[in-house]
Parts: structure tokens; sequence; C-alpha cells
């Protein structure tokens, strides 16, 4: 399977688009990534590169939402779902890099109401 | 499959840094990996719950929420939620530190199980408490196998 | 006489045995049901929530190949694919993925996409995709193609080491287990999927040679054209199921 770099987004991070302040929301993350752990072989019996996500992380505008120190037991093309709450508007970012040095980042706004 | 336990002790010596043995006993149980620490402590369960099927479709993405009731808080907060999976080639199988945004200790999300196994939750509190919830996981396997 | 008799009864039961054969699908249609009632709860809760469905990544990428090649000619993407696979006027079949290399190498004027490659997976997920709810819908004439007659034959056909049949389980066993899982009825409405198994996205095409694998018989080369005849059998077999690409299976 060729591997081309790929054109448009390679995560999704889903918050509602407006909320109320303090109220509490869902936010959902969703990376493109084949968390490879290095024990799978392929069809010849060779084994294949590990490449696994070292760091991941998101905030809300600066302010820390979660950090991972340890996810390799995450599956491929991972999810995670936080339930936060905020009392302004602002930006939600999730981060991420794997063990080759591939980087990824996300974001996402929430205006609140009133 | 005979790799499999050399491989686990060889990184359960890789696993502690080498300047370990110079700390003092809170700080080496802050830096131990989170299964050591959680050997060591008895375990109660508190407010902490590990939701995950008993009986998982595949290995490959078992569906788990985690999450502590508030209630039994106090004035405690949680500082980290994380999974141990004793059978997997590296038994830490999750760990996230909580960020101050989150209104609620709840994680969802899918990990891989390497094999049937008691799968144990895990919760840090402000104050140092662990939480623990163990739940046994059968998997079944693959009917047919994909060779693409 | 009676030697008459017994004549013209051969010749009735031969005339019924060509019957059964005939363009007639085993399942009722209001007896039709796509994969996704066969997998587990957990599955289905990732398909239908768009936020959490892996397959959904795909479709976020095809969207932007499909702007930025694609647009120009075509001003909606939804119902593109229904009508396909379809027939060219010399019996081939053309699936989405290869009307999509027509397209690539005669007017977008680039080298076509390789067989699962992830720019290939992109476009045809973001185009089933774009036909969420529709149906297929073949010419009624297909099953007089010699390509639904070839594929009718290979489906039909009992092979590999296990005595298998496509059509002894999708056509005869859905709803019972084969070891732990469940069979389904093998529509392929879903596809592209995120197959839990691949640790990612991939089509009918690889499905369809995951099955042969399955079945302990010769696997059939992405190229093969049986696979293309199988897609379009499939299609015909399926009419009437509403597309629900991207999938997630086991």
């Amino acid at each position: 399977m060729a591997n081309e770099p790929t054109l448009g987004r390679n995560a999704r991070l889903i918050v509602p688009p407006l909320v109320r302040a303090g109220e509490e929301f869902l936010v959902k993350l969703l990376i493109q990534h084949p968390m490879e752990t290095g024990f799978r072989r392929d069809v010849n019996g060779d084994v294949i590169e590990a490449n696994l996500l070292e760091s991941l992380s998101m905030d809300f505008d600066g302010q820390p939402v979660f950090i991972a120190r340890t996810m390799h037991a995450l599956t491929a093309n991972p999810f995670l779902t936080f339930v936060v709450a905020v009392k302004q508007s602002g930006t939600f970012s999730a981060r991420w890099k794997d063990a080759l040095g591939n980087a990824g980042s996300i974001s996402a706004s929430v205006r609140v109401a009133g | 499959m005979n790799a499999l336990p050399r491989r686990r002790a060889l990184q359960g010596l890789a696993t502690l840094p080498w300047w370990f043995a110079a700390l003092d006993a809170a700080a080496q149980a802050a830096v131990a990996p989170l299964d050591a620490r959680v050997k060591s402590v008895p375990a109660v369960r508190g407010g902490l719950s590990l939701d995950i099927p008993a009986l998982a479709e595949t290995g490959t993405s078992v569906p788990i929420v985690l999450f502590v009731d508030k209630s039994a808080l106090g004035s405690r907060t949680v500082t980290r939620l994380g999974v141990i999976a004793p059978e997997n080639p590296r038994p830490v199988a999750l760990e996230i530190e909580l960020g101050p945004v989150l209104a609620q200790p709840r994680l969802t999300t899918a990990i891989r199980l390497a094999a049937k196994q008691r799968v144990i939750g895990v919760a840090l509190l402000s104050d140092g408490t662990l939480w623990q919830h163990a739940v046994e996981v059968e998997l079944t396997g693959t009917a047919c196998f994909d060779g693409t | 006489m009676r030697w008459l008799l017994a004549v013209i009864v051969l010749i009735r039961c031969c005339g019924l045995a060509a019957a059964a054969e005939t363009a007639q699908r085993l399942i009722a249609p209001d007896a039709l049901r796509s994969g996704t009632d066969y997998v587990s709860a957990s599955l289905r809760a990732q398909q239908k929530d768009d936020d959490l469905n892996p397959g959904m990544l795909w479709v976020d990428q095809g969207r932007a190949i499909f702007e930025r090649d694609c647009a120009k000619c075509h001003a909606a993407p939804r119902g593109l694919t229904v009508k396909l696979p379809k027939l060219t006027d010399n019996g081939d079949v053309v699936t989405l993925e290869r009307a999509i290399n027509t397209c690539q190498t005669t007017r977008v004027k680039q080298t076509a996409y390789a067989y699962e490659s992830q720019p290939l997976l992109a476009l045809t997920t973001f185009l089933a995709f774009s036909s969420r709810g529709m149906t297929h819908t073949l010419s009624s004439n297909v099953t007089q193609s010699l390509a639904w007659v070839r594929a009718q034959a290979e489906y039909t056909r009992i092979q590999g080491k296990l005595d298998f049949s496509c059509r002894s389980c999708h056509d005869q066993l859905y709803g019972k287990r084969i070891r732990t899982q469940t069979i389904s009825q093998g529509h392929g409405v879903g596809f592209p999927a995120y197959r839990v198994e691949w640790q990612t996205l991939g089509s009918l095409n690889r499905r369809l040679r995951a099955c042969f694998f399955g079945m302990e018989t010769t696997v059939p080369d992405a190229s093969d054209p049986i696979l293309a005849d199988l897609e379009l059998y499939l299609a015909w077999r399926a009419q009437g199921l509403p597309l629900e690409a991207p999938a997630v299976r086991r």
C-alpha cells in the first residue's frame, strides 16, 4: 500500500459551536494514526516498524485539558472523549508527535453565549 | 510466544530510570511505572469505575470509559487516570494527566488488549490516594483469518 | 406411453432446475439487512457517531481531493456512486475505483491511483459517504450480462478447504454463528469501511479478497476481473438497502 502524503486533515476535533458559561459539554478527538506497535508482522513475516504516538495533549487557550503520559495501548486511529466546561469563548488545541517525528495538531473554537 | 516473558522482563528493567534508587520513597512512588505503584497499594475502589465489556468482540479495539464519581472526592481532585493490562507486552497501557479545563474526571476511548486478562483502571488523587477497579475481560477470536 | 410420461416429467424437472438459477435474489427484499445489524453494539455505536467513526477521517481527506480535482466537472458528489458498478458496452464492469481512475488519467491528467492507496480510499469513501441513504440502482438487464453470470457462478461455487461457497453462508446461514462471529448477508453497502481487524479503512475489493482467504481457497489478485464482477453481483443483490459508508466492521 503506497504511502502518499494525505491531502486535508488527518484528525477531527469536535466541540459544540455555542455553549453556556460553565455548562458541561463533550470534546471529541479522533486522530488518524496507525499506532504500529512493532509487534506485528507483514505477509512476508517481516516485522512492521513500530510507530506509536509519543506525545499527545490538549489545551484550551493555554490551560491544560489533558496530557497523555503513556498511550501506546490506544487503538490505531484513536479517539478520546472528555467532559469539559469553560467560562469564556476560546479555542481547544490538540497536538501530538509520533516515534518517527511526525507532528500533528488540530484546533476547534467554542463560543460562550452571553 | 516465547519472546514475550523475556521481553517483559527486559522492559521491567528498562522502565525505571537509572537514578531511581537515589530518590526517597515518596519521589520513587511518583516516578515508578504505574503498575509498580499500584502493586504496593491495597486495592481500594473508592469512586472509580472502569466500564469495559466483560466479553470483548476483538482485542484490537476494546471500548472503555474510565470515570470517578465526583461526590466521592470531597475537596480532592483526580490528577491522573490510567489503565493497566498485565497481559499486554507493555502492562502500563494508558496514563493521562488531567487538567483544570475538565469538568468531569472521565475518559472515553478504546484500547488494545493482547490477551484475555484482568484489566485494572486506576485513579490517582491530589492527596496521593490511589483507587483501583479491576474487571475481567474475555476476548473472542476472529472466525475467519484475513491475509490481506 | 409410460416412457413418454417419464420424458415429459424429466423435461419439466430440468426446466425447473434451470429456473432455480435465474435472476432471483434468494433473500426477500424486506428481509435484506446490512452488516450493521450483525456487528456488536459498540461497533454500531461507533459507526453511528460521525465524530468518532474513524472512516470519517478518510471522508475529510476525500472531500479535499474532490474539491481540488473533481468539483470543476461534478457539481455535487451526492448520487455519483449509486449507478456503480455498471457495465461498459463490451461487457466489462466499471467499479467506482475504475471510474475514478478513468477520470484521473483522461481528465485530471494525473497517473492512476494504485489499489488501496490512501488517496483512492479517501476519494471513494467520500463519494460513498456522499450517497449515504441512497440505494444502488442497476439497469434491469444486468442479470443478462456475462459479468453477472460469471459472478453468480463464482458466488455459488463450492470451493476451498472448507467446502464453502459465498451462498452457503451469506444467503443461507446469515444470522447464525461461525465460531464466535455472526454471519452477515454479505452485501457490502457499508464499504469502503473501517475494519478493526485491518486497523484501517479498506475497500470492498480488499474485503472480498479477505473472504477468499477466510474460505481457505485461492485469493484473486486485486486486479482480477472476477472481483469487479462480484461487486456488480453484490450491488444487484443489495438493491433496496441504503448505502451507509463508511461503516465500522470487526
